[in-house]
């Protein structure tokens, strides 16, 4: 086949610019560490770039809220954990306070602390996170949850959720209607007619009872009934002033031990229960009462919920900031799980990313060095071939 | 006829070779140019009565080195291979676009959503709402900057069109010039002009990089060229002009006409430079800039609408986050920009609030998911007409519901139905009871184990012009959401298939895989048109090689045809002598 000669010229020049583009894009590859200089030099492996910067993007995203998150449950554990110790101390004053023992010198002496210990408390109750914003108030940030100790819950029952996973909602705070509120039981003895009830022990009774019913009838007898379920019915001769123990009479009846007095006619009743009188009362208010109660030597027991009963009154208190304690701890392990598997997520990620994106440096510095033959030995060629002509010789 | 006379003309006859020879190195380097060869005849020999003496040599013509059909091979590799470089050349600066760090939406989007994941994570912070409106401003300019580089493309498609057009027009004149020329010069087609032919040749190779022409050859010698569909850009003499005309239904967008009455002819025009231009408008350029549109649309329309049911730090409705331009014109890439610029206006809160009864004795719950605002005029301040009561039955095992003077009842199990979603605008019946006046636009979770007589109340946050949830971030939450939804691209059964970033992902493989298609196609075309042009060459191209033993050939004849001269002198003197 005959070659032109302009046509042999031209082979050359572009062999030589074919390899210097293959040799510049190399050069670009090893100066940018990057694979894929363009979408176009690989199409899907640039889609899954842009998809695995997304996800690594939102995995890291969820990192920062889990930070955000743990740091705000953190300040609240610290907060309550300050909430629960007050409530202890108090709750060792009140069992102190209410020994008969005392002088009501010494009542209003534990009072008084007790009530300094409330106020602390509320300050609690009214902490600010970092950013100035109210702990326990809700979503309401800015309104400060108990402006008073008689006052009511300011704040409302917002729950502030970060995200911390695909999926996984973290709640950030507890409103404090949830944390510094329980029901408040109190014993109640209603008489009808002449006989009068005194409790004189309770030890051990279940936190709460239905009526017990006494009906005095004739042949100087009480009959007691208790509406439990099973209902227990039993009954007594009566001696003015006598202490009678009830579960002495069935092992059915609580753990208490009553006075009867007076002259009833028949048909008169007593009747005693103890109940939950106020759902989630404040606890401020709980403790203030109380307080009020013991500075005023009035704990005896005919002043439920402001004596024995108290006791029970301040440990749920203390179980419902105990119980979110618990709550905070769950979602701080809550976080570290998923925080583990969002690291973890993230890494294979990036080492994914890494793989796909990242030049491989031996393969690429190898290609230079061929890619730079190649040019040379297309340059020499060049020469070599550009030399040769008849015309040296005519 | 005498020596003297038959060495002349051998003189003559090489002397033209020589000059043929002359004529082939000179244009070596002359663009069209196809070799030419002298070729040899003797003239006609004399009868002597019993034999024939020959009279000499003659150049019987010269004849052009040209082959028709690898021509036309020539031609077509190189209108296919230009109209796929032009299409890589406009298609790789796209795809360089998309993937350029600094402009990927794909980037903005990640940042915009994380900002929004901070405000999120603390909804009072002005800093976290500034940075979020920031973000949001670049992610905006980020499509704005796209839009431009792709419009700023289109504008050089146009003003590619304009010029390749002219030069076509160009060509076809200079061709139906030639094509005058060479007949006149070809005395009536027996002399075939080659110096001319090569022009026309190399005019109709160089109309060839500008677009796909085919070329019939006329009895006169006249070469008639033909573009898309048939029509004739030169019949004869006479050229017929191509022109740029507007898209009459997208006027920034020049397309190709034919002929006096301008008719557009741009789908029928392929290869070289003008179907490569047009191929790489309808295939890249105009599709990036409708997905771009689409995506912008649906940013804009998603957040706006999650946006809206919201109540701003201030207590204000959310309102537009992205501005929506006023009919006719639509929501697009040019035009997306950031409504806000108050940081206190981000609505991150939702617009209603939950309230748990004090004396409830169970542990059920209540939660508000989501909120439907696209009743028209719906506003969150008043999101709704009254308070919502739920009242739990035990004895029913439901919860009675009353709302803007009606009321309704949800059928609620505890041992199944904890957790359930219940959108309260379309309560199916049975098992609940719809409400028997206005429905309350929320969808609510309800979970635990309600006492009897438990209940919850609904409220507008904002109530008598007040508000003081601000660290209500549910809203900010549900526009983060956003980011992992599946928003765009319906299919055929109305569901979304992608995401925001699904969707520029979807965008840029495209532009990818048609740039890398192109760029494979251009080197394929390429190595057929380096084989085509090399059996071109083999035939028509000047090797100076053969050219230079042509001249010592011819060289060798002229010396001994002067010898013949030299003899036939001395012949005459022998003859002169004898006397």
């Amino acid at each position: 086949m005959r070659i032109s000669t302009s046509y042999l010229f031209d082979q050359n020049l572009s062999a030589m610019l074919n390899q210097q583009v293959a040799l510049s894009k190399t050069q670009l590859q090893i100066s940018t560490g990057k694979r894929i200089l363009s979408p176009s030099d690989d199409p899907s492996a640039s889609v899954q770039i842009l998809s695995l910067q997304r996800e690594v993007s939102v995995t890291e995203q969820y990192l920062v809220n889990a930070d955000k998150a743990e740091n705000k449950l953190a300040i609240e554990e610290g907060t309550l954990q300050g909430a629960t110790d007050t409530l202890q101390r108090i709750r060792e004053l009140a069992v102190q306070g209410l020994n008969d023992s005392n002088t009501q010198a010494d009542r209003q002496a534990i009072a008084a602390e007790i009530l300094q210990l409330n106020e602390q408390l509320m300050a609690i109750a009214n902490t600010r996170d970092s950013n100035g914003d109210y702990l326990f108030s809700g979503f309401k940030s800015n309104t400060q949850p108990y402006d008073n100790i008689n006052g009511t819950y300011q704040g409302d029952e917002g729950q502030r959720n970060l995200k911390v996973g695909a999926g996984v909602l973290i709640e950030t705070n507890d409103p404090g209607s949830k944390i510094f509120a329980a029901d408040v039981i109190a014993t109640t003895v209603t008489a009808a007619g002449a006989g009068t009830l005194e409790i004189t022990g309770s030890s051990g009774v279940a936190d709460t009872f239905p009526a017990i019913t006494f009906t005095f009838q004739a042949g100087n007898q009480y009959q007691v009934n208790y509406a439990s379920t099973p209902p227990v019915t039993a009954s007594f001769n009566y001696t003015d002033g006598e202490e009678v123990d009830l579960s002495s009479l069935d092992s059915g009846f609580p753990t208490l031990k009553v006075k009867l007095s007076g002259t009833p006619a028949n048909g008169d009743t007593v009747v005693v229960e103890k109940l939950v009188t106020q759902n989630n009362q404040s606890t401020f208010t709980t403790i203030h009462d109380f307080a009020n109660a013991l500075a005023n030597n009035n704990v005896g027991a005919n002043n439920s919920p402001n004596n024995g009963d108290f006791l029970t009154n301040i440990s749920a208190s203390l179980g419902r900031v105990i119980d979110t304690q618990a709550k905070v701890g769950a979602r701080l392990n809550a976080i570290d799980l998923q925080r583990e598997v969002n690291d973890s997520l993230s890494f294979n990620m990036q080492k994914t990313l890494s793989e796909v994106q990242d030049l491989d440096y031996a393969e690429a510095i190898s290609r230079l060095a061929l890619q730079e033959a190649g040019l040379q030995a297309a340059q020499q060629t060049f020469v070599r071939v550009q030399g040769l002509s008849l015309f040296n010789f005519l | 006829m005498s020596m003297l006379s038959i060495g002349t003309t051998a003189l003559i006859a090489n002397q033209g070779a020589l000059s043929t020879t002359s004529h082939n190195i000179s244009n070596l380097n002359t663009e069209g140019y196809n070799r030419q060869r002298a070729e040899f005849g003797t003239y006609p020999a004399n009868f002597e009565g019993t034999h024939y003496i020959g009279t000499g040599v003659q150049i019987t013509s010269v004849e052009r080195m040209f082959d028709q059909f690898l021509s036309n091979q020539v031609r077509q590799y190189t209108s296919q291979e230009q109209q796929l470089a032009t299409f890589n050349d406009f298609s790789s600066r796209v795809d360089d676009l998309l993937g350029s760090p600094q402009l990927s939406i794909s980037t903005g989007l990640n940042e915009f959503f994380n900002a929004v994941h901070d405000v999120a994570d603390n909804p009072t912070s002005e800093a976290a709402r500034q940075v979020m409106l920031s973000q949001a401003n670049i992610l905006a300019n980020q499509f704005q900057t796209l839009d431009q580089q792709i419009g700023s493309l289109n504008d050089q498609v146009n003003s590619g069109l304009e010029i390749a057009v002219k030069d076509v027009n160009v060509l076809s004149q200079g061709i139906a010039e030639l094509n005058q020329a060479i007949f006149d010069a070809s005395h009536a087609g027996t002399i075939p002009p080659n110096d001319l032919l090569d022009q026309r040749d190399q005019l109709i190779n160089e109309l060839s990089e500008l677009v796909s022409v085919s070329t019939l050859k006329q009895d006169n010698g006249a070469i008639n060229v033909f573009v898309g569909n048939g029509q004739a850009l030169v019949v004869g003499n006479t050229a017929i002009e191509l022109s740029t005309v507007p898209n009459p239904t997208d006027t920034t967008k020049l397309e190709i006409a034919y002929g006096p009455s301008q008719v557009i002819v741009s789908d029928q025009i392929t290869g070289g430079t003008l179907g490569g231009l047009i191929s790489v408008r309808s295939g890249v350029l105009g599709s990036v800039q409708q997905e771009l549109d689409d995506l912008a649309t649906g940013l804009v329309e998603a957040t706006n609408a999650q946006h809206q049911v919201g109540i701003t730090l201030s207590g204000n409705a959310g309102g537009d986050f992205f501005a929506v331009p006023t009919p006719p014109t639509t929501i697009s890439a040019s035009n997306i920009q950031v409504a806000i610029t108050n940081p206190r206006d981000i609505a991150a809160a939702f617009p209603v609030t939950n309230t748990t009864s004090v004396s409830n004795t169970g542990t059920g719950q209540l939660e508000i998911i989501a909120i439907d605002g696209s009743a028209p005029l719906f506003d969150p301040i008043n999101t709704l007409t009254t308070d919502i009561t739920f009242s739990y039955n035990s004895g029913t095992g439901a919860y009675d519901v009353t709302y803007d003077g009606g009321a309704a009842s949800i059928v609620y199990d505890p041992a199944t139905d904890s957790g359930k979603i219940f959108d309260l605008g379309a309560l199916a019946a049975p098992p609940h009871t719809d409400f028997t006046a206005g429905k309350p636009p929320l969808t609510i979770t309800l979970s635990g184990v309600p006492g009897n007589t438990d209940s919850f109340t609904i409220s507008n946050s904002v109530s008598g012009g007040s508000f003081t949830a601000v660290g209500d971030n549910r809203n900010a939450l549900a526009i983060a959401e956003l980011q992992v939804s599946k928003t765009m691209d319906p299919n055929g059964t109305g569901s979304n298939t992608h995401s925001f970033g699904d969707s520029y992902e979807v965008m840029v493989a495209n532009v990818a895989t048609k740039t890398h298609q192109s760029d494979v196609g251009q080197q394929t075309q390429q190595a057929l048109l380096d084989q085509a042009n090399l059996n071109y060459e083999s035939v028509s191209g000047v090797n100076l090689d053969e050219e230079a033993a042509n001249l010592i050939k011819y060289q060798q004849a002229y010396q001994a045809a002067a010898q013949i001269i030299t003899v036939s002198n001395t012949v005459f003197n022998s003859l002169l002598n004898a006397f």
